[in-house]
């Protein structure tokens, strides 16, 4: 999937067009890759690391006309373009000079509209799972969610739009209801950066940002078919976005999917009850103009699915007879009707927000957005045609960020803002279910402050960030009498970070960052048997925040125009980890016994290493090879940590082909090796990790360029030895391998039409 | 600024006391079996002398919390008796029958009877059947030998597969299904 052989440098001047004069301070964007730079005093600009294509490039200048031009990347590497003066404002440099503040270079990973694109079958935590550093914790095919450096779920922000998304995220089985089209690009951020969104980012913030609406008149349209043949996933996907002739800085994003998919198989079996559908939404509309600037912002996610018959498990021996069978126990014929057990959830964003330059050096950003998030999980009841979910959620979030960003001097930029969050979860009655966390409201206010200093090679940003947290939940205890628990945190996070970059030769960053993240209601509240796993969880309510330290770093090395050599790390020392601690006597229950687990805290370490090697020996071809390595280690029990994701290798090569001026043509074809986990904790699982396995994969496209419209055709190849394998980070890995060979074809038409 | 800053403010302060939350309502919890009652009584024809017996396991509470109660009894040597599953929710008020709802789908249950170390023999009664002419196993004739002891599980499973091999005869081997129900009883027969 990575970004091959994308060591393109594209340079030029910019001037003017009447007297020659070189334009100094024009913003010139790639605007498909949203890189941008400023030219310098003799009109002069620099990109690299492009991969090769047909782009459309922007120029804005104070004085002139915004001019978009389309070229291609690799046949053109250096390119004047002259300018016509006019008379709009200064804004459009103070404009880009803000985005550079929005996305902080400090060990930022990004995945690009391409990358989304060519894997839009994928859902949020797989499409990640090549970045460094990320893996995916799962429950079977159908449900992940992203591991960043080792920690999920609550130790993980996500960020959609803007909006920090709220669910019922404690649940590991509990996939986070965004989806990745929803971004033009999707940021993995672990650095100063992170305080803007929270304090307990002690792994990291995933952010999936949407392109920025357009200001010009026309349309863009975007529609796409995909079909699979493993499940018999199917899906289709359409977006547009435009502007009005008549108001100018007016514009309109449309975006609308749905896929479906049966019961994919293994190698050896069909694995029932795997499929899901799921259909996503949103509208968003915006005035931007240079001294002010209103939006509305309106998302939909809904998504059922169904979850592996044979995982449902009643009891230990249950558990046992499964991992002793060398097929699942209940294996029925494909279809992709989906029954119980199975999970609906749907998320609705409203967001509002709204900008005013209070004068050129202070812009106010105002936001609110609201967050309903509803949640069903549906159990095999007793009585076969009781349709009422075992688990009923509804939880809403109402929050305010207000900020203000402002360049302190040319080389100090700086965001400062505070914010208000109200969350309010509470269990719908009538599931004749003990639910398994209790109602709650949080309230949490905060403030933070985040500034960035650069100069030509070097950038030095450090952030902070506070935050005050009641957090009351209310209960049933087994007599039913109400139990009324009020907690209050204080929390802070703070980062700062170093970069040091020089063309062609390296680039390096380090990073140290503090983050405190609070008990979740499962943890603090959770009792009672857990099915799937079989065993007896009990929360803890004296459990104090956890507090991580991490240091980050990479170097990535140019010896040579065609090599690149990459090195990064992270280790964080986690305090009061909070975990599953396993008990050494069984719980005795009318099911039989059970093993039984506290929440408990003890001191972590998590760190670990990746390395890669670029080479790019011909403009068409490329290779990639690179490792990662991580540890989790309990340091109070001198132990192993619970979960921790495999090392892995992967190999790839890519192939891009201009084959005429119309067609292109790119394959990527990779090797993966995931590594046998050797370090687990001690009595705490009912299975060893399972073995090592190596997957091959190969997609290709063929994309047809006519003057304002592309056909893309994509055709991909997974698994494609059909190895029977099982995932550590998989929860269903007692029950049943994960999905054999599949085929996947996608057409894709865009359409750019200019009115 | 001012009067768009007040505006917000009152506007975050609405939010705040108009969603004052509810208590959570009453959990009543319909799927809980807190309670099994083996009971077995002695055949006396032939003038054999009257024997009961009572077997209970009993967790009021639910999973975890409170140990359960185990009421353990004692069987007489060379006897027949007859037994029966009784399953309550004791938790809901009134008290719910559960052998009732197993009743209503019992195409979707069965108990089984496992012994070790005791001399004894545990068999469906045959007229209690489902709608497909398979066991069910609330009641079962019970034959005791010699004296012995040892332990008795009880499981019940649910949407087992009632026709896999000797499964109609009692054996748990090939059943599959999900356990709602396994306990087991210290048995003495003297």
């Amino acid at each position: 999937m990575g970004q091959n052989s994308c060591n393109i440098e594209f340079s030029g001047n910019i001037y003017d067009e009447h007297d020659g004069t070189p334009l100094e301070f024009a913003s010139i964007e790639i605007m498909e890759l949203n890189m941008g730079i400023i030219t310098d005093t003799n009109g002069y600009f620099h990109f690299e690391k492009i991969c090769p294509g047909n782009y459309n490039i922007r120029i804005i200048h104070i004085d002139c006309d915004t001019q978009v031009t389309l070229l291609n990347l690799g046949e053109t590497k250096i390119k004047n373009f002259y300018l016509e003066h006019h008379s709009e404002a200064l804004q459009e440099i103070i404009i880009s000079y803000e985005r550079a503040l929005e996305n902080p270079s400090q060990n930022t990973q990004l995945l690009n509209k391409k990358t989304i694109e060519q894997n839009s079958e994928k859902d949020l935590g797989s499409i990640l799972n090549h970045m460094d550093g990320v893996s995916v914790l799962q429950t079977g095919n159908n449900t992940s969610k992203p591991i960043i450096d080792g920690v999920h779920s609550n130790r993980v922000l996500l960020i959609q739009n803007n909006v920090r998304f709220v669910g019922q995220d404690w649940g590991t089985e509990h996939a986070p209801e965004i989806d990745p089209s929803e971004g033009n690009e999707i940021a993995v951020i672990r650095g100063a950066g992170t305080v803007q969104y929270g304090v307990d980012a002690i792994g990291g913030v995933i952010i999936v940002s949407p392109a920025p609406l357009p200001k010009e008149a026309g349309i863009q349209l975007k529609t796409q078919v995909m079909g699979a043949t493993n499940g018999g996933l199917w899906g289709a996907g359409l977006s547009m976005e435009g502007g009005f002739k008549k108001i100018n800085n007016l514009g309109w994003s449309i975006k609308g999917r749905f896929k479906k998919s049966g019961d994919q198989h293994a190698p050896d079996y069909n694995l029932s009850n795997t499929g899901f559908q799921q259909g996503n939404a949103s509208f968003s509309i915006g005035y931007n103009k240079f001294k002010w600037g209103l939006q509305g912002y309106y998302s939909l996610f809904d998504k059922e699915n169904g979850i592996l018959k044979a995982a449902h498990i009643g009891n230990l021996t249950d558990l046992q007879n499964a991992i002793g069978a060398d097929t699942p126990l209940i294996v029925l014929p494909f279809t992709y009707s989906l029954s119980s057990p199975r999970q609906t959830s749907t998320h609705h964003i409203v967001k509002t927000n709204t900008y005013f330059r209070i004068n050129e050096q202070l812009k106010l950003n105002l936001q609110y957005a609201a967050q309903i998030n509803l949640r069903q999980e549906y159990d095999i009841r007793r009585i076969s045609n009781d349709n009422r979910p075992s688990l009923d959620l509804n939880l809403n979030q109402h929050s305010i960020d207000i900020n203000i960003e402002h360049p302190l001097s040319d080389v100090i930029t700086g965001k400062a803002g505070i914010v208000y969050n109200y969350t309010i979860n509470t269990n719908l009655p009538g599931t004749g279910v003990r639910p398994l966390i209790p109602d709650y409201f949080n309230q949490n206010s905060g403030a933070y402050i985040f500034e960035k200093w650069s100069n030509n090679h070097m950038e030095v940003d450090a952030g902070f960030r506070y935050e005050y947290n009641h957090f009351n939940a209310k209960k049933r205890d087994r007599n039913n009498n109400i139990i009324d628990s009020s907690f209050y945190f204080h929390n802070f996070s703070g980062a700062l970070g170093w970069q040091y970059a020089k063309k062609d030769f390296m680039d390096a960053k380090l990073n140290i960052g503090y983050a405190s993240r609070n008990p979740n209601a499962a943890e603090l509240f959770s009792e009672g048997l857990h099915h799937g796993t079989a065993s007896l969880e009990q929360g803890n309510t004296s459990l104090k925040p956890e507090k991580g330290l991490k240091l980050t770093y990479s170097l990535d090395y140019f010896p040579l125009s065609t090599l690149t050599l990459s090195v990064g790390g992270f280790y964080n020392l986690i305090r009061d980890y909070i975990f599953l601690e396993p008990q050494p006597d069984l719980v005795l229950t009318i099911r039989g016994a059970f093993p039984q687990y506290f929440y408990e805290q003890t001191n972590a370490a998590i760190y670990g290493t990746n390395g890669a090697i670029k080479y790019a020996p011909k403009k068409w071809i490329n290779f990639t090879a690179k490792g990662e390595v991580l540890w989790g280690k309990d340091r109070t029990n001198d132990d192993w940590l619970y979960a921790m994701p495999q090392n892995s290798l992967m190999f790839e090569v890519n192939i891009q082909h201009s084959i005429n001026k119309h067609i292109d043509f790119e394959s990527t074809t990779s090797y993966s090796y995931y590594f046998r986990q050797k370090h687990f904790p001690t009595g705490f699982d009912f299975l060893p990790p399972p073995a090592g396995y190596s997957l091959l994969q190969l997609n290709a496209y063929l994309t047809q360029k006519l003057a304002n419209h592309t056909i893309q055709y994509g055709i991909a190849f997974e698994n494609m030895t059909n190895t029977s394998y099982r995932s550590y980070t998989d929860k269903l890995r007692y029950f049943s391998d994960l999905p054999g060979f599949n085929c996947l074809f996608k057409v894709s038409y865009f359409l750019n039409h200019k009115s | 600024m001012k009067t768009k800053l007040f505006l917000l403010c009152a506007f975050i302060f609405t939010l705040i006391s108009c969603k004052k939350e509810d208590d959570p309502g009453d959990v009543n919890e319909e799927e809980l079996i807190t309670t099994l009652s083996y009971v077995l009584v002695a055949d006396t024809t032939g003038g054999k002398p009257e024997h009961n017996a009572l077997f209970v396991f009993r967790d009021i509470d639910g999973d975890g919390a409170n140990p359960p109660v185990i009421i353990k009894d004692t069987l007489l040597k060379n006897r027949k008796y007859v037994g029966a599953v009784v399953l309550l929710n004791e938790s809901a008020s009134p008290v719910e029958n559960v052998t009732t709802e197993i009743l209503e789908e019992k195409e979707d249950h069965q108990f089984f009877y496992q012994k070790t170390g005791i001399n004894a023999s545990f068999n469906y009664i045959p007229l209690e059947v489902d709608g497909n002419g398979k066991p069910i196993g609330i009641t079962t004739d019970v034959t005791t030998n010699g004296a012995s002891s040892g332990n008795l599980t009880i499981t019940l499973r649910h949407q087992p597969n009632k026709s896999g091999a000797n499964v109609a005869t009692g054996d748990i081997t090939n059943a599959g299904g999900e356990t709602d129900i396994e306990v087991t009883f210290p048995v003495v027969i003297e």
